[in-house]
Formats: structure tokens, sequence, C-alpha cells
């Protein structure tokens, strides 16, 4: 048996504005693993992240969710991160008139408040997110505009890279966060992730692209298919995917 | 109480007392006050069927017995529903306490001419200023103002001159309690050319009684001359107050008021403009945050009368419970006024379903080559985004804070002076965690 089980899903049904979107999805994440879930577009992919997430209008109709043995249906958002839970957005959102820096910073004391633990002062938490920043290549002008703003599609990616790594969660997911990235920016986001993997932490990685993986190399590929997990396999499942394309493995699953 | 027995009330009030009105025996001001009050009984009060008062029902809020306020000797503090924000900044401030100055505990600046209605009269610099209130016939509340004003400051900043500290006047209501006061102040502030200052007002009231402040300012700015000017008003849940704002601008003068209404029962501020020179340029900010039932109606009249003056009006409400926010901005451009430039944008977010805003932009324009932008908006906070705090491990009434705080406070940068900026934005803040989200 050995490692912990992070994360638990089973039999999710996830409905939509009314569409159900995820349909019976299964899946298990050991403490210290790397999960890529790849899939078509529009197969439910973010569905899954927002789920778990607890974004609003993502209404779980059937299943359950468990995060380090503890239920995640009846939790806030907050709750969620508080507990560990982060999301690299596949499309973060723009919020004018909050300073980078100031989010990040009330971000992870709230983190820190909600755990129990003392609030991180000023000096200190400069000193950890230039240091992250830095390994990002993160501007320090980035972090003094409104969050996101007028960031270019892959500074974005990087600003949630930066927040995984300054929030440090224990099961981080990644939506897409490779789209949008150039090759030194994909190498860097990767050696992020690297960084940050330890025995006690898990992550998702969802992406359409074998060559994530080439940096990330994961301990298990999931293809999510009409809302649900339709195959599962190592690596080199991905590697199968990249040369014949979804219609032949998914219709091959089924 | 009907409309007639609401006018009956002020007017009998003028009558009764006009021979105890400072100025009763100047018949430059005794004069003045009979014409005015002439024109208020042929106006009547303001009521709903007028355009410009469609959206805020004064009359209701006058239709009651009162009593005019008296002078208050005793002790001050500086606080309203909120303390007073600037408390801690380094002015020279006047005091105002139940609609009196009170020179025990203020500390005029030197450099600057200032006289009180009660004590001195009225200067003749100040008359033209009010002979520009008898020519707006219609205007009753300000002409009711003329008629009545039992006290107010007469402030003169000679050419040239640059204040280093800010002006700031406070008007406290100190004994909040007993019978329904009205309180009539009128005040003028004249700028010589060049001259530069910064003018704080603060009206702090808790409004237990269903005190009516009708309050006029008259603002005359000269050739270059420069007014920055902050306005915070926090005043109890059943308090009415109206407010006339008129500003005349010489060539190249700058006006930037920022107008913050923090609280209070019932606002109206009515602000004319005056585009007099060419290069003058107007910059208004009015931020509003609101709950319960309380009430704030702008309402601005800009006229641009020559070529080449600008302006930029930035209207922003937040409106909880079931507050209402109403911005009325016309713009009028004169024949002839050609290069005008002329913007405004009014945003408002609601954060109750029962919170109202009204938005009526009204453009009036008679040249050519002329830009008058306009924008609204009103919704909710963006859901997205506060997903998106929360996920991050913020908690929900913290993010929509930061969300209301966003949408506010980079309007605040209208003010030049950063602890007075800030002072501001302290306040703001303090005013929104008070207001509950039910969404
Ligand atoms: N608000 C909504 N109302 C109705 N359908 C929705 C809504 N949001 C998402 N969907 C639908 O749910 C399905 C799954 O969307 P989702 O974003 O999870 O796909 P995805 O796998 O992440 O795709 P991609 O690879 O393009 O990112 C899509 O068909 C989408 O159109
Ligand atoms: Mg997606």
């Amino acid at each position: 048996m050995g490692a912990a089980l992070v994360l638990e899903i089973e039999n999710l049904h996830v409905t939509v504005d009314g569409r159900e979107i995820l349909k019976g999805l299964t899946l298990a994440v050991n403490a210290g693993e790397v999960h890529a879930i790849m899939g078509p577009n529009g197969s439910g992919k973010s569905t899954l992240s927002y789920a778990l997430a607890g974004r609003d209008g993502y209404a779980v109709t059937e299943g359950s969710m468990r995060l380090a043995g503890k239920d995640l249906i009846a939790l806030t958002p907050e709750e969620r991160a508080t507990m560990g839970l982060f999301l690299a957005m596949q499309y973060p959102v723009e919020i004018p008139g909050v300073v980078t820096m100031t989010f990040l910073r009330t971000a992870l004391n709230a983190l820190k408040r909600a755990r129990g633990e003392k609030e991180i002062d000023a000096a200190g938490f400069l000193k950890e997110v230039r240091a992250a920043a830095k390994t990002l290549n993160v501007s320090e002008e980035m972090l003094k505009r409104a969050l996101n703003v007028g960031f270019s599609g892959g500074e974005k990616k990087r600003l949630e890279a930066l927040q995984m790594a300054v929030l440090k969660p224990r099961l981080a997911i990644l939506d897409e966060t490779d789209s949008g990235l150039d090759i030194d920016a994909l190498k860097l986001v990767a050696e992020g992730v690297n960084a940050l993997r330890a025995p006690d932490r898990a992550f998702i990685v969802i992406t359409h692209y074998q060559r994530l993986l080439d940096y990330i190399v994961p301990d298990k590929v999931h293809i999510l298919a009409g809302g649900r997990i339709v195959r599962e396999g190592g690596p080199e499942l991905a590697k199968d995917l990249e040369a014949r394309g979804y219609d032949a493995i998914v219709r091959e699953a089924a | 109480m009907s409309a007639e027995a609401a006018l009956a009330t002020w007017l009998g009030d003028y009558r009764g007392n006009r021979i105890d009105l400072p100025g009763a025996d100047d018949p430059r001001l005794a004069e003045r006050r009979e014409r005015a009050i002439a024109l208020v009984e042929s106006a009547g009060l303001p009521h709903r069927r007028l355009e410009e008062w469609k959206y805020s029902d004064l009359l209701h809020r006058l239709a009651s017995e009162y009593e005019p306020a008296t002078p208050w000797a005793g002790a001050l503090v500086r606080e309203g529903a909120l303390a007073d924000p600037f408390a801690d900044i380094a002015c020279n401030t006047l005091i105002f306490a139940n609609g009196f100055f009170r020179a025990d505990a203020s500390s005029p600046p030197e450099g600057l001419t200032v006289t009180t209605l009660a004590e001195s009269g009225v200067p003749d610099g100040a008359l033209p200023a009010l002979d520009a209130q008898l020519a707006r016939a219609d205007d009753a509340i300000g002409n009711l103002n003329l008629a009545l004003a039992r006290d107010g400051v007469f402030i003169t900043v000679p050419a040239g001159f640059k204040a280093e500290r800010p002006l700031h006047i406070v008007y406290l209501d100190p004994a909040a309690s007993g019978a329904r006061r009205a309180r009539t102040v009128r005040s003028q502030i004249r700028l010589e050319e060049g001259a530069e200052l910064t003018l704080i007002e603060t009206y702090l009231g808790k409004g237990g009684a269903e005190d009516v402040t009708n309050a006029a300012l008259d603002i005359t700015l000269s050739e270059r001359a420069v007014l920055s000017h902050v306005r915070v008003l926090s005043d109890g849940e059943s308090a009415t107050q109206i407010h006339s704002l008129n500003a005349a601008l010489e060539k190249g003068a700058r006006y930037a008021p920022t107008i913050l209404n923090l609280g209070a029962g019932y606002c109206r501020t009515t602000m004319r403009l005056e585009m007099q020179g060419a290069g003058a340029h107007a910059e208004v900010t009015a931020l509003a945050a609101l709950g319960g039932r309380e009430h704030n109606d702008l309402t601005t009249i800009l006229r641009h009368a020559v070529p080449g003056t600008t302006a930029m009006q930035t209207v922003k409400s937040v409106l909880a419970g079931k507050s209402r926010g109403i911005y009325q901005g016309r713009v009028v451009v004169m024949p002839g006024a050609n290069g005008t430039d002329s913007t405004q944008l009014a945003k408002s977010v609601l954060l109750s379903r029962e919170a109202e805003a009204d938005t009526k932009p009204e453009l009036e324009i008679l040249a050519d080559d002329v830009k008058c932008a306009h924008g609204a908006t009103i919704g909710a906070l963006d859901p997205a985004a506060l997903f998106y705090l929360r996920a991050r491990g913020i908690p929900k009434a913290e993010a929509l804070a930061m969300l209301v705080e966003a949408f506010l406070g980079d309007a605040l940068g209208a003010i030049a002076d950063e602890p007075l900026r800030e002072a501001a934005a302290a306040a703001l803040r303090a005013r929104l965690a008070a207001l509950e989200v039910t969404l």
C-alpha cells in the first residue's frame, strides 16, 4: 500500500447550468505523485478542477471527493484552500485595483490564520516572494501591477506558478498552465513544479501537450473523455496519444 | 404635511426671524434675502415632478416642523457615524458646531482673509456670488439657503498665495437628540489669480434627530487658481443633507473636488460648475458607500461657456441594503464653446438585490468640435474575481471587501496629497467594513 491518498474521487457527477458534464469520474492520487490528465476540448477537465476548488455553479449531483480523507463537497473554496488545495487556473482572472503583491500576502496570511499559524511579516514575505519570482522570471514590476491586469498569456501562467510556489499546497492542480508559455518559460514552470515535488505533496497536471510531460514526468496519465476517465497508464500513454490522437485511443477504450 | 404647509413652515422661519438674521441691518444683505425668499415662494419647494428632482423626494424630507439650529457652546467631539478621518493631518482648522462658527476652537490660516457671516456679515467681494444665486430663480434650495443662512465663512486666498497646509472645515453636529433642527450655512471661497489651496470639509453627524442641513458653498477661481477639494460626509441614517456647490472657473483655473459620502440618510448634492475661461479644467470625483435605506443624489450641471475648457467626472457608488445611488450629470456646451472636452463616467456596484442605482446623463451641445463621452455601468461584483480570491484562501467577506475597495479605491487617486489620500482611503475602508453584502 505505502503512500497515503491525497485525493480520492469516486463516481463524480457534476452539472453546470443544468447540463451534466462529469458523468461518473473516478480518480485517486497518492501523496508524492504527479498525475497528468489529458483529454479532448470540452471533455470536462476544467469542470473537474472547478468542482474540486468549489466554484459556484458546479453542482455535484452524485459521488464524492475527498482531500486527505476529508469530504470536500460541503466546504467553501477558502476552506478547501486552507486544506491545501490549489488550482492554477486555465484562465486566470484579471482583478483591477488589487495589487498583485498585496493579494499574495493577503492570501498567504489568510491561509496561515485559518491554519492557526503565525502570520508572516513584511520582510520575510518579501524575501520569499522575491526568491520564487526570480526562479520563475516574474519581474518586480509585475508584482506591483494590478493582479493579472494587462499581463500577457504567458505572464499570467507564470504568476499562477508563482502563487503555487508561495502558497505551497498539498495538492496542486495545474489546468493547462503550459498553454501560452514560450519554451523557456515552460522549462521554468516545470522546474518550479519539480522543485516543489515532495513526499507529502501531489500534483494534477492538465495538459494537451506531451512536451510538458517531458519535463514533469508523471507517475500516471489519465485520459478524460465524455465526463469520465476512460484510460489510465504510465508516461508512455501520453506518447501514444501524441502519436495516434484521441480518436483512436478513446475508441479503443470504449 | 402638504407641499403648501411645508413651504409655509420655511417661509414662516424667515418671516418670523428675519430681524435676527445676521446682516439684518445691512441693506446689501437684507434686500438680497428678501429677493431670495420671494423666489422660493414663487418657485415652491422642489418636488418629484421636476426633472431635476425626479429621483429624490426632497419635499417629504422638508415637510415637518423644525426648529432653527442655535449656536452650540459645549464640548466638541470630532466624530460622526465615523471619526473625523483627517483629525491627524496637519491643517488649519475651522470648526462649525450645529451650523455656527466656533472661533475658540478654530485656527484660521495666516495669509488668508477669513471672516464669518454671523460675526461680520457679508464682505463686498462676496456679493457677486450671491447675485449669481439670485439669478437662478428656479433653484429654491439655493435661494432658501441664501434667505435663511445663519452663519458661514468667507475665505479669500490672495493672488499668487500658495497655502502650505490644507484648510480643513469641520461641521459638527454635537447635540444629536431632541427636536428636529434645521441648519443653514452659506460659505464662500475665492481664490485670486494664481492662488492655490487644498480645502478639506468634513460633515460629521450622528443624525439622532431628523435634522436638516442646507449648506451652500460658492467657489470662485480666478485665472490659474488651483483648488483641490476633499469633502467627506458621515452622518446618521435619519439625517438630511442638502448641498449646493457652485463653482466658477476663470482662464486656466483648475478645480478638483473629491466627494465621499460615507453614509447619510438622505443626501442631495447639486454641483454647478461654470467653465468661464479658456483652459479651465474640472476633475470631479464622487464616491458613495451606502447601506440601509440611505439615499445619495449627485446632480451636476456643468456649463462650458467658452472654447477650450475640459472636465472629467468620475462617479462611483457601492450600494448595500436598500440604499439608492443617483447620478444626474448634465453637460451644457454653449454656442461657440468649441474644443470642449467633457467626460462622464458612472459606475455602481450593488451589494444587495434591493439596492438601486440610477444614472442619467444629459448632454446639451450647442457647439461644434466637441468631445462629450459618457459611460455608465451598474452591476454586481465580478463572481469570477470573487472565486479567484477565495480559491487562494481569502475568506469571502475579506475577498468582497478587497473587490469593493479596489472598485472605489482607484478613484481616490484624484487626491494628489498622499497623507490625505491615505486618510480618505482608511475612512472608506472603515465604512465598507460596516456594509453588509447580501447577494
Ligand atoms: N456555464 C456553462 N454552461 C453550460 N455548459 C458549460 C458551461 N461551462 C462549461 N460548459 C461546458 O462543459 C463542457 C466541459 O468544459 P470544460 O471547460 O470542463 O472542458 P475542458 O476539458 O477543460 O476543455 P479545454 O481542453 O478546451 O479546456 C464543455 O462542453 C463546455 O461547453
Ligand atoms: Mg479546460
